[in-house]
C-alpha cells in the first residue's frame, strides 16, 4: 500500500464516485468517499507524528538566494462530498529581502499555500499530499547532550587580542554566580562559585552555535515544525481580534512567544524584548499597552501588536494574511508603511497575502496571481502590471474602479469560480474567458515563461510566443 | 390622521430626501440612580439633501456613523432630534403604523448577504413577502411579479424555490436588491452592499446597480468605505468622521479637490493599483477618539496636521464655499470670524462655548 504514492490512492479510491450528471452523491458512493478518506488520512497524519532523522527533511535549495521555494505543492481537503483541491500544483519563489504578493479571490488556495508553509492547514481533512516546501533556515548546533552549545565571551587583552592559555586555547571569562538579591553564591571552601560568560547576540538573547540548514517543510513531523514556527516562520493574521487571546494581557503573550523559542530567556528579558518590539512598531507608551488586555486595544493597535509578536524572534519570513482588510483606510496605511520600515530593520522577506491590487502595487517586488488553487501568472510587479498576459489578470486590474479615473461601467468578469470538487479538466477559467481559441479546449494549459521573470498559464501566450519563434 | 398633518411646506421637489439636523445618541453610561450620564454620540447634527435619481455617497471610517445615518433617515432606529423629510412629507414625526404604508417607497440593501437572507425560506418567499403585505401586485400574478424581478436582477427563474444556502455571496447580493426592488421603491439605502464580495463580483453588483437606477429611476444613498467604489457610483459625496459631516460636495469636486484635510488624508490613504504611483502619503496618526467622549472644538484637531488654536475650542460649521461645495473647518473660514475668536485668546470652557455661539451669526454674514 505505502508504496504507492497519495496521488495514485486517491485515484484509485475514488474510482466511481462523482458522475458529472448529477448533483447529488449516492449513499454508496458516500460510503467509498469516506472509506477512502478515513484511509489517505490516516496515513499521512501517522507520517507526520512518527519520529524522523533530521536527514529526512533536510534537502538544499534550488537557488541560496531564495528564502522559500514552493515547488508542486499539492494541498487537498478530504471532505464528505470529495476532495476539494485547494492547493494543485503550486511552485513560486521567495528571494531573500523582498515581498512577495499571493493575489486572488476568495477560495482561491492562497491563504492554504502559506497555511501549508506553516504546516497549520486545517488537519485531519486538510493535508498536504504531495510536492514539497523548502525553506531556508540556520538551526542550533546540538551537542552531545541533546542541548544547544552556547558560544562563550573570551578574555581579551587591552589591544582587544584574545587571550590564550599554556595549551595555545581561548581563555573563557568567569563570573561570580549570583543569586536574586545580587548576592555572591560561595561554595564550601567560601570560594565563590564561577560561571562562564556566554556571549549576546544582536537581539540580547544569549548566543548559540548556528549552522544554515534547509528543511523540507512538507516532510517534517509535527513535533519538529514547532522550532521553525513562530521563530523563523512568523504569520500576521487576517482578524487580530480573533488571533489574540482574550483571557491574556498583551505582554503575557508577547513574552509566551519569546520564552517558548528563545533557549536562556529569562521574564525579565522577555519583557524588555516585548516592550522593544512594541516601540518598533510605533506604539510609545509600550509599557501601558504590555499591561492591557486586547479588548481594551483599537483594531490598528491590535494589529500592530499582532506584528510585534511576530517580530520577537526576528523571523527570516512574515507571512502576512490579509493584515489590513479588516482595517480602515488610514489605519491600513498605518499598517502598510510600518510593515516596510519593519522589512527593512529585520532584514527579513515578506509574504503578503490579500485580493487589493492596490496594497500589493504599493508593497511587492513580485506578484503571484492565484486562480482556483492554480497559479495563472507569476512574475515581478511591472510584468503583472503593466504587461499582465492572463485574462483573469486583466479583468481583475479592470473590475477595480480607480480613483480620479472616470469609467462608466466597470469591467466584470462574467460567471464565477468552479466548484472546487469538480473542476474541468480544461482551463479553469475558460467558462469565464472572453478570449478563447481553439487550443482551451485541451488540458489545464502548462506555466508558459514569456520574459526572464514573468510566467503565465493561458494557450493564448503559448501560441503568441510560437509564432513569434517561427518568425 | 390625515396625510397633510406631515406634509412640509419648503421643501424642494427637485429632492427625494431632506435631513436637517439629525442627532442619533445612544446611552454609553449611567449614574448610581440609573440615569444616563453619557451619551454615544453616533451621529451629532448631520443635514444633507438628496436630489432626485442622484446617488449620495457616505465614506468614513468604521465607527464614524454612517451605517447608524442610514438607519435612522430611514426611520428604523427612531432619531433623538432633528428632521428627516422624504418625499416632502417629515417621516420622523410619524408614528410607526403611519409610517408603514411609507415604508415600501425607501428601502435598504445590507452588507452581508449571508446573515441578512432567512435560512429557511426560499427566494422566492423572500422576494415576495414584502409584496404581499404591501399588496403591490394581486396574489394570482404574485409569482409571476417576482420572477420578473429576480430575471432583472441577473437571477434564473428557476431558483424561485431554492434556499439561501444554495447561492453564493454575489448571487445572495442580488437576492437582497430583488426584496428591495419588488416593493417599487424610490429610494434604497445601500449599506456596504459589496464589501464582503470579491473584486471581481463586486463590479458586477455596482454594474447591477447602476442599470437599475437608470431603469426604475431610482436614488441611491450609497455608504461604503471604499472611496473607489464610492467615486464610481457616487453624484455626491459627503465625508463623516465622528459623527459630524466635515465636507458635503458634488463627486468631481470632492475628489477633484478635496478640502478637508481629513478628505485629503482619506484620499491619499487610498492604495492604487500602480506600482511606478508614488505620492507622498498624509498618514494620519493614531486612531480615531471615542465617540462617547469626542475632542473638543474641531473633532478631527487632535490628529489634523493643519491643526490652529481655534480648532480646539470652536466646533467649525459645515458652510458652503461656493459651488455647493460645503466644507466644517476652519482653514476655510473668512479671516473676520478667525480673528474674533482668537482675541478671546484665554478661554475656559465656558468661554469657548460663547464664543462659539458669538461666531455662528457672524461668519454666516
Amino acid at each position: 500500500m505505502s508504496d504507492k504514492t497519495i496521488l495514485q490512492q486517491i485515484e484509485e479510491g475514488y474510482q466511481g464516485v462523482g458522475r458529472k450528471d448529477s448533483h447529488y452523491i449516492s449513499a454508496k458512493e458516500g460510503r467509498i468517499i469516506s472509506r477512502t478518506n478515513s484511509r489517505i488520512i490516516s496515513r499521512l497524519e501517522k507520517n507526520k507524528k512518527r519520529k524522523a532523522d533530521e536527514s529526512e527533511y533536510t534537502t538544499e535549495m534550488r537557488d541560496p538566494n531564495n528564502i522559500v521555494e514552493f515547488d508542486n505543492l499539492h494541498t487537498y481537503f478530504f471532505t464528505d462530498s470529495g476532495v476539494v483541491k485547494s492547493v494543485d500544483g503550486v511552485s513560486f519563489e521567495i528571494p531573500q529581502g523582498s515581498v512577495v504578493g499571493v493575489v486572488g479571490e476568495s477560495g482561491c488556495g492562497k491563504s492554504v499555500t502559506s497555511l501549508s508553509l506553516m504546516q497549520l492547514v486545517q488537519a485531519p481533512q486538510g493535508q498536504i499530499v504531495e510536492g514539497s516546501i523548502r525553506f531556508q533556515t540556520s538551526d542550533f548546533v546540538y551537542g552531545e547532550d541533546g542541548k544547544p552549545i552556547p558560544i562563550y565571551e573570551y578574555a581579551k587583552d587591552e589591544n582587544g587580542n584574545t587571550l590564550t592559555d599554556e595549551k595555545g586555547e581561548p581563555v573563557v571569562l568567569t563570573r561570580p554566580v549570583t543569586d536574586k538579591k545580587g548576592n555572591v553564591k560561595k561554595d564550601k571552601n567560601g570560594e565563590p562559585v564561577m560561571e562562564k560568560v556566554q556571549a549576546v547576540d544582536e537581539n540580547g538573547f544569549p548566543a548559540f552555535e548556528r549552522e544554515p540548514k534547509t528543511y523540507d517543510v512538507a516532510k517534517m513531523p509535527t513535533s519538529q515544525m514547532r522550532k521553525i514556527r513562530g521563530k523563523e516562520i512568523a504569520m500576521i493574521f487576517q482578524e487580530p481580534m480573533t488571533s489574540l487571546n482574550p483571557v491574556f494581557t498583551v505582554g503575557n503573550q508577547m513574552d509566551e512567544v519569546v520564552l517558548l523559542h528563545v533557549p536562556g530567556a529569562t521574564r525579565e528579558s522577555a519583557k524588555a524584548r516585548s516592550i522593544e518590539m512594541l516601540r518598533l512598531v510605533g506604539i510609545a507608551e509600550g509599557e501601558m499597552v504590555y499591561k492591557k488586555y486586547p479588548h481594551e486595544l483599537s483594531g490598528g493597535m491590535r494589529q500592530r501588536v499582532m506584528i510585534a509578536m511576530a517580530l520577537s524572534c526576528n523571523p527570516r519570513l512574515i507571512i502576512a494574511d490579509e493584515p489590513t482588510t479588516a482595517l480602515d483606510v488610514t489605519i491600513q496605511a498605518q499598517i502598510l508603511e510600518l510593515l516596510k520600515n519593519v522589512k527593512e530593520k529585520i532584514h527579513g522577506s515578506i509574504m503578503l497575502i490579500t485580493h487589493d491590487l492596490g496594497v500589493i502595487a504599493g508593497m511587492a517586488d513580485y506578484v503571484v496571481v492565484m486562480y482556483a488553487g492554480r497559479i495563472v501568472e507569476k512574475g515581478t510587479v511591472e510584468d503583472i502590471f503593466y504587461r499582465p498576459m492572463h485574462p483573469y489578470t486583466v479583468g481583475l486590474q479592470k473590475s477595480k474602479p480607480v480613483v480620479n479615473q472616470k469609467t462608466d461601467w466597470l469591467y466584470s468578469i462574467p460567471g464565477q469560480v468552479p466548484n472546487p470538487i469538480d473542476m474541468p479538466d480544461y482551463c479553469y477559467f475558460k467558462d469565464r474567458c472572453q478570449s478563447c481559441i481553439d487550443a482551451c479546449n485541451g488540458d489545464y494549459p502548462p506555466l508558459v515563461q514569456v520574459s526572464d521573470t514573468h510566467f503565465v498559464a493561458c494557450y493564448r501566450a503559448l501560441s503568441e510566443q510560437k509564432e513569434g519563434k517561427d518568425e | 390622521m390625515s396625510k397633510k398633518d406631515f406634509t412640509v411646506a419648503d421643501f424642494d421637489p427637485n429632492n427625494v430626501l431632506e435631513v436637517r439636523n439629525l442627532k442619533k445618541y445612544f446611552p454609553a453610561g449611567r449614574n448610581f440612580f440609573g440615569k444616563t450620564n453619557a451619551w454615544l454620540k453616533a451621529v451629532d447634527d448631520v443635514s444633507f439633501t438628496v436630489p432626485r435619481g442622484s446617488t449620495l455617497g457616505i465614506v468614513g471610517e468604521s465607527g464614524c456613523g454612517k451605517t447608524t445615518l442610514g438607519r435612522t433617515v430611514l426611520q428604523l432606529q427612531p432619531a433623538t432630534d432633528g428632521r428627516v423629510i422624504f418625499d416632502g412629507l417629515e417621516i420622523s414625526a410619524m408614528s410607526k403604523s403611519r409610517l408603514r404604508p411609507m415604508r415600501p417607497q425607501m428601502q435598504i440593501i445590507f452588507q452581508d448577504p449571508y446573515s441578512s437572507l432567512p435560512p429557511r425560506a426560499p427566494v422566492g418567499d423572500i422576494i415576495g413577502e414584502a409584496v404581499k403585505v404591501h399588496n403591490i401586485v394581486p396574489k394570482t400574478e404574485l409569482k409571476d411579479y417576482v420572477i420578473e424581478i429576480m430575471r432583472k436582477c441577473g437571477l434564473q427563474d428557476f431558483y424561485y424555490e431554492r434556499y439561501p444556502h444554495e447561492f453564493s455571496g454575489g448571487q445572495r447580493q442580488r437576492i437582497c436588491i430583488a426584496r428591495a426592488l419588488a416593493v417599487k421603491p424610490k429610494f434604497i439605502v445601500c449599506d456596504e452592499p459589496v464589501s464582503a464580495l470579491d473584486v471581481s463580483i463586486q463590479a458586477q453588483i455596482v454594474n447591477l446597480l447602476k442599470t437599475l437606477q437608470m431603469q426604475d429611476e431610482l436614488t441611491y444613498m450609497f455608504i461604503s468605505h471604499d472611496l473607489s467604489v464610492v467615486e464610481h457610483i457616487s453624484t455626491h459625496v459627503g465625508v463623516m468622521y465622528l459623527g459630524s459631516m466635515m465636507e458635503y460636495a458634488s463627486k468631481e469636486d470632492l475628489f477633484g479637490d478635496p478640502l478637508h484635510p481629513y478628505t485629503k488624508a482619506l484620499l491619499s490613504a487610498v492604495p492604487v493599483p500602480d506600482p511606478r504611483y508614488h505620492v507622498k502619503r498624509i498618514i494620519l496618526e493614531g486612531d480615531i477618539p471615542s465617540p462617547v467622549n469626542p475632542p473638543k472644538g474641531c473633532k478631527f484637531h487632535t490628529r489634523c496636521k493643519q491643526c490652529m488654536d481655534i480648532c480646539s475650542q470652536v466646533t467649525p460649521e459645515l458652510r458652503d464655499v461656493g459651488g455647493g461645495h460645503c466644507v466644517a473647518c476652519h482653514l476655510y473660514n473668512d479671516p473676520c470670524a478667525t480673528a474674533t475668536v482668537e482675541s478671546l485668546d484665554v478661554a475656559d470652557d465656558r468661554s469657548a462655548d460663547a464664543a462659539d455661539t458669538a461666531t455662528t451669526p457672524e461668519s454666516k454674514e
